[in-house]
């Protein structure tokens, strides 16, 4: 029986394949890509059914995202008040907020939706630090919004949570408390921004909102929507639970034929025994189908550099804050390594200071003596203050890198500024050192902590540009090419996955971004506004949420 | 001993870095408490290794024993598994956090401090004695050390055996140059009672304690009976309101010898009424309670085999001995 064919053609299909980069047809059976070429070339394989509703548009290999949690979905549940615009699932932009009050009106306006007085209303993405005046939000300023409901605001960096007077009320805040994080004014009063756990703890405690224990089914639809909407085909729930009812959900999403996206859940090491763990891990590879791959871990090191809690080698923070903190004793996270390295497991490590990726160097290094093994893969992920010393022995023990070039943007004049000083801040998510000396490495979003987008993801490391407008660091720029590279078969080569995703070439699965314009096309500075239509998957076509009828 | 109100939940924060021997306390804990009722929150369950008999129920995330104790694991984060013990709060005598090995212990006690439920009842950090030295040179991991040790309430001076006396000494130097006059405990051996260190079952009896509001009169003479003679304890009787101002002063005068204190005094501003005092570590609160006829006036302190005896003017001053 002859095999049924689909040949899309395009205006250009970008394929990522050395042996022949560029092409305008690509032929799909069975939910591969049966050839690439031209259209005389893919008809010699018979029959098939011209496709060409992308006559118009470029296609690349489905994006590839090696560092997000699926969390990204259900995050928009709660009300966005962020500085910069944002995209939710239906694809609705909700315009980044620059004023206080425009906070505050955004959340009169939710208010007024309300019915149910119990309901705590819940914030989230909001960042004062941008606003001009550096105003800080107060339980004064919430009373408009309500003097008796629950509300919960939470800044961007995670760390940082205003509430209303009703929250402090219930928590039993006053002037009388004294502990840090509870910020007070100059009367000695309570603010209502609570920092640390402690702080946080009674917030929640006096609320509704849900509690994490890992992702369920509609989080991950959810989050198969945002990936849609930006052309990704492959995404990682980078720090997943994977207790039974976590593994059945994600089972159940991906054995659903209309599910558009290829999860990779990398088992959060911290959440399991270092006895038990790299077992479960590999174990649940028995689970994987071709849209779920278990069998990854994410090792979580240090904290953030933005929050001075990531680590950093001698001379530490520019603004002379002591050095950050590790979630586990550097030898429990050696240990740890040895363990999983020895039970075959492919590792994540989040590494934001410099010290914390030369501690997961050396420990991949020991591993590696006590347990020769080819191929792993062991990627550090954000890295981003690796340093060329560093980046050198990552290319000899084959490391691979996956650097947060996201913050360059967001983040990036406060690194300039507060925490690497103008020295370090150039070299931070060094994608020209990782391509000079040979390390694979991917880019990557971290969302939701910043937008699920490629594109933009590959603008940054590209243009390199702050928030401000100034270009930190013009030396480890890279090229378009190489940017579009990385956020396809560089991921898919990091999650061990680059004979499956990441390239358009035979035998992989037909899974595509289809753009509007060609991004080598255009201007370098325009490259994160390339329109995306959406993607391709297993041969199925999914338009974006903003082009469905 | 000594009844207590049972209307707030002891908050114990048990830190030291990896190694210091954490686990062994917290299987012993779990193992001889004899009539308060723990709820312990684990970093790791499999560390633990606890008997299989005492286990009666075991769903992932808690575990159970017929003790009445249950160990609750930090796998979803510590606020997660906090709140899932504060939810059946009143199964519990006693809350104890096992802190991470790179843990700040005071960030953890904040919760009590917030917590309406909750009573501070001291960080306990534990210090590995034979490598301790060692660590202050780690710059990975001194400061992490360095904040245990400064935000300790009470620390014990742990694995003795395993080094010599010189290295002893010098620990014990380096440990009052970072937290000069906390009471500090030594270890030596496997029987360190850590009820004792945490202030439970030596003043409350659960079994009655229940519901009540209105603790009973001192009940029994000291125990040296206690089967730890690393410890000693002693009742005071207050026949009489005490000044302020001398109270104040006694506490002050108290030794780092003695780690704990708890008990209801009167004094002399407000005959009629008792004030709860407690101490642990160097730290002490006095709070006004209920009137004075409901109580026994009497505190226990619970020092080291250094402490004091009972002829001892600096403890009996103020006092009745019992």
């Amino acid at each position: 029986m002859a095999r049924a064919i689909t040949i899309f053609s395009a205006r250009k299909i970008l394929t990522m394949n050395a042996y022949q980069p560029v092409a305008t047809h690509v032929a799909v059976s069975e939910g591969r890509i049966l050839g690439v070429g031209s259209l005389d070339d893919l008809a010699r394989w018979g029959d098939y059914t011209l496709d060409t509703r992308f006559a118009d548009k470029t296609l690349l290999p489905g994006f590839v995202e090696a560092h997000c949690h699926a969390m990204n979905g259900s995050v928009w549940e709660n009300t966005y008040v962020g500085y910069f615009d944002r995209t939710d699932p239906d694809g609705r932009v909700w315009p980044g907020i620059k004023s206080l009050d425009g906070v505050l009106e955004r959340l009169q306006e939710i208010e007024r939706t309300l019915d149910d007085f119990e309901q705590t209303l819940v914030a989230w993405g909001f960042d004062p630090i941008y606003f001009d005046d550096g105003v800080r939000m107060t339980t004064s300023h919430l009373d408009k919004v309500s003097l008796d409901r629950r509300i919960l605001v939470q800044h961007s960096n995670g760390h940082l949570l205003n509430v209303s007077r009703k929250v402090l009320e219930l928590a039993g805040i006053d002037a009388s408390t004294d502990v840090e994080g509870v910020m007070k004014d100059a009367a000695g009063y309570p603010t209502g921004e609570l920092g640390e756990m402690a702080a946080q703890y009674m917030a929640y405690r006096v609320t509704d909102v849900r509690r994490f224990d890992g992702i369920n089914a509609n989080d991950l639809w959810a989050f198969a929507r945002t990936a849609t909407n930006v052309g990704v085909t492959t995404a990682t729930d980078l720090h997943a639970r994977v207790e039974d009812n976590n593994v059945n959900d994600y089972l159940a999403v991906t054995r659903d034929a209309d599910y558009p996206l290829r999860l990779v859940p990398a088992a959060a090491g911290l959440t399991l025994s270092i006895e038990e763990g790299p077992g479960h891990v590999a174990s649940l590879k028995r689970h994987n189908n071709d849209k779920l791959f278990f069998g990854l871990c994410k090792i979580m090191t240090d904290g953030s550099i933005q929050g001075f809690t990531g680590r950093l080698k001698w001379p530490g923070y520019f603004n002379g804050k002591p050095n950050g903190i590790w979630n586990l004793p550097p030898q429990t996270l050696t240990d740890m390594v040895e363990a999983y390295h020895s039970a075959g497991v492919q590792m994540h490590m989040h590494t934001n200071g410099d010290e914390a990726s030369e501690l997961m160097i050396n420990a991949i290094e020991n591993a590696l003596l006590k347990a020769p093994r080819s191929d792993h893969r062991h990627t550090l992920t954000h890295c981003q203050m690796a340093d060329e010393s560093q980046f050198q022995r990552m290319a000899q023990l084959g490391i691979c890198s996956n650097l947060f070039t996201n913050h360059i943007y967001y983040w990036g004049d406060q690194h300039l500024a507060l925490t690497m000083g103008p020295d370090r801040a150039k070299r931070m998510n060094a994608c020209g050192t990782a391509k000079r000396l040979g390390v694979p490495f991917t880019i990557h979003s971290d969302a939701p902590v910043t937008p699920l987008s490629p594109l933009f993801t590959a603008w940054c490391a590209v243009n390199r540009l702050t928030a401000s407008g100034r270009v930190l660091g013009a030396n480890e720029c890279i090229d378009v090419e190489d940017a579009l590279r990385a956020v396809t078969l560089g991921a898919a080569f990091t999650l061990h996955l680059d004979h499956l995703v990441g390239s358009i070439e035979p035998g992989k699965y037909a899974d595509f971004a289809v753009l509007d314009e060609d991004p080598t096309g255009v201007p370098v500075e325009v490259l994160k506004d390339v329109a995306v239509w959406g993607t391709v998957m297993g041969g199925v076509a999914y338009p974006g949420a903003h082009n469905k009828s | 001993m000594l009844m207590q109100p049972k209307t707030l939940l002891p908050f114990t924060v048990l830190g030291g870095f990896l190694g210091a021997g954490k686990t062994t306390l917290l299987n012993r804990l779990l193992t001889q408490t004899q009539d308060t009722r723990f709820a312990v929150l684990v970093n790791d369950f499999g560390a633990l290794n606890i008997d299989e008999g005492l286990v009666s129920r075991h769903d992932g995330k808690t575990i159970a024993l017929s003790n009445g104790c249950m160990c609750c694991s930090m796998a979803d984060g510590f606020l997660s598994a906090l709140m899932t013990v504060m939810d059946r709060a009143d199964e519990f005598d006693h809350v104890v956090v096992e802190a991470s090995g790179v843990a700040n212990p005071r960030r953890i006690m904040d919760i009590a401090k917030l917590d309406p439920g909750l009573m501070p009842n001291g960080s306990i950090v534990l210090v590995d004695c034979p490598q301790f030295l060692s660590q202050l040179e780690d710059p990975l991991i001194n400061d992490a050390v360095i904040t245990q040790l400064v935000e300790a309430d009470i620390i014990v001076m742990n694995k003795l055996a395993l080094t010599d006396a010189a290295t002893i000494t010098r620990v014990h130097r380096r440990i009052n140059q970072l937290n000069p006059g906390c009471p500090t405990v030594t270890n030596d051996g496997e029987n360190l009672l850590p009820t004792l260190l945490m202030g439970a079952d030596h003043w409350v009896d659960a079994s009655t304690a229940g519901s009540t509001h209105r603790p009973a009169s001192v009940v029994s003479a000291p125990s040296h009976d206690h089967g730890d003679t690393r410890f000693r304890s002693v009742v005071l009787r207050q026949t009489e309101p005490i000044n302020r101002d001398d109270f104040n002063r006694w506490v002050e005068a108290l030794p780092p010898s003695i780690i704990r204190g708890k008990g209801f005094i009167a004094l002399a501003e407000s005959p009629g009424e008792a004030w709860l005092w407690q101490k642990v570590g160097r730290a002490t609160v006095l709070a006004r309670y209920s009137a004075v006829e409901e109580l026994a006036l009497a505190l226990v302190l619970i020092g080291t085999s250094e402490m004091p005896g009972y002829d001892d003017p600096s403890l009996s001053g103020l006092f009745v001995k019992t």
